[in-house]
């Protein structure tokens, strides 16, 4: 066998037994044949290296496409933040809606349960011909002038200091939906002993209630219904139904 | 099972075929891997010398395809070379059963050969950087990716056997006058 195709042979991994003796002889007894097995040998050794280090370069390149794509799935993950806001805001702006839709139910409540309190404090006689301030501000209040009403019973408390002034300008206001004007009147009359301060905590809830502040609202319906205030059977209703 | 084509693209050093390997695999093997004490980067550098073993092997004809699947070899493989390393690092004393995994012996198996040049193969490696495209191509062939004479014949369509053969030993000539020229 021609000595190059024992070389061959050897690379190919193909050598028989007898080949093999055949080669590793020619290998300890011709330095030619040695040198040119060395030498094949290196240029093995140096192409395998070569291909290795081209292998290499591509993993990392598979590598750097790999940890890209993961850091896109964390553009993506901050894109699903991005979805997750939205619809957060969506969602917010549905809840908004419903507490719009709520408000309007408050609103709804407001205006079955609200009716300015009677004129229990001055009766007016038809037949009265000079009519005082106080009797101008319940007719007024009778009316439906609420805007006089509420005028005139600022003045008359300011002037009398009388406390059911405060009560009677309070749902004037309330009836003109000036909630903000309102509570603080009630605010104060709660504060006097006068006979009708316990209905306006009433008042106050059903204030509360305008402004969509339900909280508040509950606060003053169970102060009602604990204490058996005015109104506390209406109370538990309108609780109930917040 | 692996297809005989897979171990050709495989030997051949297939960008397609060794990314499809690398992807498919390395998710399971890192999970895998996470057992062992090495840090991340290691892990992946063993998973990278673990396919680049797979290879060789399949070069060298240690990868029964018919028996095992890719998979098996390369968490054969990668079992080995974290004990390996563990070992070097001393993390690990006593290595119990490594020798076999799913009846495949590995102590025969090829692994991390050694890349280092001694002064006449960096001499070599320029000569390879010389060389025209065809003889670089038919080298690599037969010396690095496992190909026999017969093989190249079939893949590059020369007309015989000894067409090859006279081939390869023009480019070793001329391998041999570059380096003599330095």
């Amino acid at each position: 066998m021609e000595k190059e195709t024992l070389i061959i042979k050897y690379f190919e991994g193909s050598l028989t037994q007898e080949e093999l003796k055949l080669f590793e002889q020619y290998r300890k007894e011709d330095t030619s044949f040695e040198q040119e097995v060395l030498f094949q040998e290196d240029a093995q050794k140096v192409l395998k290296a070569e291909e290795k280090a081209n292998i290499k370069s591509l993993f990392n390149q598979y590598e750097e496409e790999i940890t890209n794509n993961s850091s896109s799935k964390a553009k993506n993950k901050s894109k699903f933040w991005l979805v997750a806001a939205s619809l957060a805001i969506l969602i917010g702006s549905a809840v908004w809606f419903s507490l719009q839709t709520s408000a309007v139910s408050s609103e709804e409540l407001y205006a079955n349960y609200f009716q300015p309190y009677k004129n229990v404090v001055h009766p007016l006689t038809r037949s009265v011909q000079e009519k005082d301030q106080k009797t101008i501000a319940f007719e007024a209040y009778e009316n439906g002038d609420y805007d006089t009403a509420a005028h005139l019973f600022n003045q008359l408390f300011s002037s009398s200091k009388e406390p059911y002034y405060l009560f009677y300008a309070a749902n004037s206001l309330m009836q003109l939906n000036k909630m903000d004007d309102a509570i603080p009147l009630l605010e104060k009359h709660l504060t006097t002993q006068d006979t009708l301060n316990e209905k306006s905590v009433w008042y106050l809830a059903l204030a509360y209630l305008r402004k969509n502040n339900i909280k508040e609202a509950k606060t003053y319906l169970n102060l009602i219904i604990t204490e058996k205030k005015y109104n506390h059977k209406k109370a538990k209703e309108l609780l109930d139904s917040l | 099972m692996i297809k005989a084509q897979t171990l050709t693209l495989l030997k051949k050093g297939d960008p397609k075929m060794l990314k499809e390997i690398y992807q498919e695999h390395r998710d399971v093997f890192m999970n895998f891997a996470k057992r062992y004490d090495l840090p991340a980067e290691d892990i992946v550098d063993v998973y990278q010398d673990v396919i680049i073993a797979l290879r060789e092997n399949a070069i060298e004809g240690k990868i029964k395809g018919e028996t095992s699947s890719i998979k098996t070899y390369l968490f054969g493989i990668g079992k080995f070379m974290i004990y390996k390393k563990l070992k070097a690092s001393q993390k690990m004393i006593v290595v119990e059963d490594q020798q076999t995994f799913e009846n495949i012996n590995f102590e025969e198996f090829t692994f991390d050969s050694e890349d280092t040049l001694n002064h006449r193969q960096q001499l070599l490696r320029s000569a390879l950087a010389k060389i025209s495209a065809q003889c670089k191509k038919v080298l690599t062939m037969f010396y690095s990716q496992g190909y026999t004479i017969e093989e190249i014949m079939i893949a590059e369509q020369y007309e015989n056997k000894n067409v090859v053969k006279s081939q390869k030993s023009r480019c070793l000539k001329s391998l041999k006058q570059l380096i003599s020229q330095n």
